[in-house]
């Protein structure tokens, strides 16, 4: 490549010069973007040992303007994960522990009779999901009336109550955890809920070394703080960013041929035949691409690979692909499924 | 990388078509090798075929390569392949993607992807250049692994090939056979001893050359059967043979010896006085023959009845034709066989010295056809002179009672008296054939023992190995031996519906008391009576033979209060056990037939009944059960006689005896 430059016109030369300043925005941005991604996960890194990819993918989601699903075991930082960012985001912060008794006022606020200057006036009072950073706690322990009134937010990004619509604040970000283990009293959380997370993120019991760093960080004397890092209006710059991305078109094919392949319908894999009830909705491919976007942008390309898209399908597909009562038998587990289907599909079609 | 897809479309495909040109090769030979000088498929045809079935074979290995080379790679497969071995994170292929589209429409994100893999690509340390070679790494993973297993499949598929075409080429002598295996005839122990019984006894010192060597034929097959050196068709075939020989000989000869005696009668029959006589021989009845010639010996001898000289006339020429009859037609054959033989000599004389193809076809023919009837006078010979062995002391006789009655003229009563001795001696005679044709019922009795084993070994193939097991078991209880000594006590198996052992307390003779329940097809019954009572035995025979309930039901006469109700089971037949016997039940509708017999009551030692259930479970010894057996059977061969048994029912009454016979 340098020697054909060494051997352009000179008006090659400088339409040379005219494309490098053209590139030179994208590039400022997206070095800006890795930068600012490298400060972050350094920042959280801190304080949470270990799950990269967790962080990752819970910054995928927050990048992304949606919401990450984590499940796990008690005890592996999912709360403090998010406390983390939030402390390092400078976000707004709320943490709601759900419980079988609690209604949905008690996340989206309700109207109180309030005095002000002795007129009594009805006015709301929010609830916690007016917050930049709403951690959900247990959130298969509510009613699924009140799930509906915090998904219902998730969503639409603003609440009705009465006649009075409340927008919430951007950004707004969700993470909801469940505990996979305890089933009794619980409400598992229905596919077309599921399906509005981005991500489901599985937290991963810590390894040794991992073990090591929580002890000697948890039980000195000083505790370890993240610092705010991002404010509001880059959080939102960088979600703008990631939507400018480009994608090429197979890939874009792949994510639609792998979407497909998820269905027992359209697919030609057995596994999926014979195993998956439901395939993933058109939100899976728009997760999927959306996180390969952020997954270039933080690797300091222009543009996602399939790698990209293969290394997103996981967490953006695992939850929005049913399996059907053989598969649930049979033990089954959807991440086999979909990395057979990612080995076995072609990269490109002809 | 199409050259890639080329060679791994070739590792099968070219061994695949090396298997089909050796399958045409191998064809070819073998065609060549079954046709050759047919005019059918001459050689050429085949040649032709074979270079046909080659050309095809290379066509399609050709065609396969072909395609594989001209089929179009998919999108950016070879960018995709050099990222993947440079690390280069789709940058590449995204790169061609956006550079496909016009520069007005590109976006500034897709300029600077464009010209980040340009700096990527040009910025690479010399050493780590991006190399297609590594990209698509054809010697390492596309030729030397398919070239690798082509060669394998090529050298397996030559070997094949080379041995199958040694094979073809050099036809070998078949290896010498040893004795094939057999799948050898298994004859119970008991079923062997009950033959050689038979064979024994029909083994006796006055029998014909032909019944002796059939009974060696048929100890030899029992020994054979025994040995286990037989199998199915063998033991059928020798069976047959012996059946063939005895039957065929013993049918010729008698044949002979009746026309001969006809002969005779008829020259007799002329004499008034010889009449009787002649009609006896007629009908072939030697023993009334015998008597009327001793009838006519006497009335020659009587003094106080004068015969008259033209009766005697008669008798003596009716005795002088008969002697010599037999000897003109035996000297008719011979001479018509020696007119016969010459005929045959010039014959085959003419034949050798014929060079006329046609006349000498011709000739065959004639030779062929004088042969037959040289054969055939060469059969009537023998049995002629056999049939004239056996007259030819009657003959004798005869001839010599004509010549006693000759001398007409002076007859006198010495005269008489001589010719009245010969025919004591001709009578005599009578009954020596009479005598001899004993040995045609010994025949008849190996042929009815030839006739139950081909149907035991039939029946036996019917049941299989189960039935031979079983038959074991009980040849075993038959002997008083436990069915599980030897180890060999494995559950019994039925043929049908389970048969219900019946528990029944024997009568004791007094009082007569006795229940009991048979399998299916007998019930015992409760009886009281005292002393004299008159059991009844019921013989049931089934259908199929297979089950012969025999459970003892009878009247008892109570002499005593009580004792004159129709209770079952009296005193002698109190019906202790039915039988545990498997199999399917009595149809009524089947054409069973019920025999009563009445039972004999001798006053002493054990009642039928009791001598029955000893043997039912010490087996069938002792001298009590032989008797017992003994007028059991008579009473089942006499109804076997009277035909008042079915044809196909009598093979398995007999068998049933067969079985229950005593052991010694």
């Amino acid at each position: 490549m340098a020697d054909k430059k060494s051997t352009e016109s000179p008006s090659a030369k400088s339409s040379d010069k005219r494309e490098d300043a053209e590139t030179d925005g994208p590039r400022e941005e997206v070095r800006q973007f890795q930068k600012q991604i490298g400060t972050l996960r350094e920042e959280v890194g801190k304080v949470v040992v270990g799950n990269r990819d967790v962080i990752d993918g819970v910054l995928t989601c927050m990048l992304a303007g949606s919401h990450a699903l984590l499940e796990g075991v008690p005890g592996l930082g999912k709360t403090l994960l998010v406390r983390t960012m939030a402390d390092a985001l400078s976000l707004d912060f709320a943490r709601i522990q759900f419980t079988p008794d609690m209604m949905p006022a008690d996340i989206i606020g309700t109207t109180m009779i309030s005095e002000d200057g002795g007129s009594r006036q009805l006015a709301f009072r929010k609830g916690p999901i007016f917050a930049n950073i709403v951690l959900a706690d247990e959130i298969n322990r509510a009613t699924p009336k009140t799930q509906s009134a915090l998904l219902e937010a998730m969503q639409e990004q603003r609440v009705t109550v009465s006649t009075t619509t409340h927008h919430l604040d951007k950004p707004f970000f969700v993470l909801a955890t469940q505990n996979p283990l305890e089933s009794e009293g619980t409400y598992p959380l229905p596919e077309a809920q599921l399906d509005r997370f981005f991500f489901k993120l599985h937290v991963q019991f810590p390894g040794r070394d991992e073990l090591h760093s929580i002890l000697s960080r948890t039980t000195g004397s000083e505790a370890a703080v993240a610092k705010p890092v991002l404010d509001k209006a880059q959080i939102l710059a960088m979600q703008k960013l990631v939507r400018e991305v480009p994608v090429a078109t197979h890939v874009q094919d792949y994510v639609v041929r792998l979407l497909q392949a998820t269905h027992p319908e359209t697919t030609t894999f057995d596994g999926v035949k014979r195993f998956v009830k439901f395939g993933s909705s058109p939100r899976g491919a728009q997760a999927i691409l959306l996180a390969s976007k952020i997954r270039a942008l933080m690797d300091g390309r222009f543009a996602p690979s399939l790698d990209d898209v293969r290394a997103c399908a996981l967490p953006a597909l695992r939850h929005r692909v049913l399996l059907n009562f053989e598969g649930e038998a049979e033990g089954v587990r959807t991440d086999a499924v979909l990395v057979a289907i990612m080995k076995g599909l072609p990269e490109t079609s002809k | 990388m199409r050259l890639a897809r080329v060679i791994g479309a070739g590792s099968i495909a070219v061994p695949v078509g090396a298997l089909l040109a050796a399958a045409v090769l191998a064809a070819h030979k073998i065609l060549g090798a079954v046709f050759v000088g047919d005019p059918r498929l001459p050689t050429p045809v085949i040649d032709r075929f074979a270079m046909l079935g080659w050309v095809v074979v290379g066509s399609v290995v050709a065609l396969v390569l072909l395609v594989a080379f001209s089929l179009p790679l998919t999108k950016h497969a070879g960018a995709l392949a050099l990222e993947k071995v440079h690390g280069l994170s789709g940058r590449l292929s995204n790169a061609i993607e956006f550079a496909a589209i016009p520069v007005a429409k590109r976006d500034p994100f897709m300029q600077a992807a464009i010209d980040e893999a340009c700096e990527v690509v040009a910025n690479r340390p010399h050493k780590e250049t991006l190399a297609t070679s590594k990209a698509s790494p054809l010697f390492a993973a596309m030729i030397v692994g398919p070239v690798v297993a082509g060669l394998f499949w090529l050298m397996a598929f030559g070997v094949f090939t080379g041995v199958a075409l040694v094979q073809i080429r050099t036809p070998h002598p078949p290896p010498p056979a040893g004795p094939p295996p057999i799948d050898a005839l298994v004859l119970s122990q008991d079923d062997l001893d009950l033959f050689r019984d038979a064979a024994k006894e029909l083994e006796r010192g006055d029998q014909t050359p032909e019944v002796k060597s059939a009974i060696d034929r048929f100890n030899r097959l029992i020994e054979d059967l025994a040995a286990k050196r037989l199998d199915r068709p063998e033991a059928f075939k020798q069976m047959e043979e012996i059946e063939r020989d005895l039957l065929s000989g013993a049918e010729a000869d008698r044949k002979r010896l009746e026309e001969e005696l006809k002969n005779t009668a008829k020259a007799l029959e002329k004499s008034e006085l010889a009449k009787p006589a002649s009609e006896s021989m007629k009908k072939g009845d030697l023993k009334s023959a015998e008597e009327e010639l001793k009838k006519l010996a006497a009335q020659l001898r009587d003094k106080t009845k004068k015969l008259d000289k033209s009766q005697l006339e008669k008798l003596r020429e009716a005795l002088k034709k008969a002697a010599q009859q037999r000897k003109e037609n035996l000297a008719a054959v011979n001479q018509r066989k020696s007119e016969l033989t010459e005929q045959l000599l010039k014959k085959k004389k003419e034949l050798a010295e014929e060079k006329d193809p046609n006349k000498k076809r011709e000739d065959e023919r004639l030779l062929r056809k004088k042969e037959r009837e040289l054969e055939r006078l060469d059969r009537e010979q023998q049995e002629q002179q056999r049939a004239s062995r056996e007259l030819e002391r009657l003959d004798r006789e005869l001839a010599q009672a004509a010549q006693d009655l000759m001398r007409e003229a002076g007859i006198s009563q010495e005269d008489l008296e001589k010719a009245a001795k010969d025919l004591e001696q001709a009578a005599e005679d009578m009954n020596r054939m009479e005598q001899e044709s004993m040995s045609q019922k010994d025949k008849e009795e190996l042929k009815k023992k030839l006739e139950e084993l081909r149907e035991i070994l039939r029946q036996q193939n019917q049941g299989g190995k189960k039935r031979q097991s079983r038959m074991v078991k009980f040849s075993k209880r038959a002997r008083g031996g436990s069915p599980s000594q030897g180890g060999d006590d494995g559950p019994e198996g039925d043929d049908g519906k389970n048969g219900k052992q019946g528990n029944g307390k024997q009568g004791d003779g007094k009082d007569g008391d006795g229940d009991g329940q048979g399998g299916k097809g007998g019930k015992g019954g409760k009886g009281q009576g005292k002393g004299d009572g008159d059991g009844d035995i019921e013989l049931t025979i089934g259908p199929g033979g297979v089950p012969i309930p025999m459970g003892g039901s009878g009247q008892g006469d109570g002499n005593q209060p009580g004792g004159d109700g129709s209770g079952q089971g009296g005193k002698d037949f109190g019906s202790g056990k039915g039988g545990a016997i498997a199999g399917k039940e009595t149809n009524p509708n089947m054409g069973t037939v019920d025999v009563e017999q009445q039972g004999l009551d001798s006053g002493s030692g054990p009642t039928n009944s009791k001598v029955i259930e000893a043997a039912a479970e010490k087996g069938f010894r002792g001298a009590a059960y032989k008797k017992v057996f003994t007028d059991y059977r008579t009473v089942a061969e006499e109804n076997i006689d009277k035909e008042t048994i079915p044809d196909g029912y009598r093979f398995y009454v007999q068998r049933y005896f067969q079985l229950i016979r005593p052991r010694d």
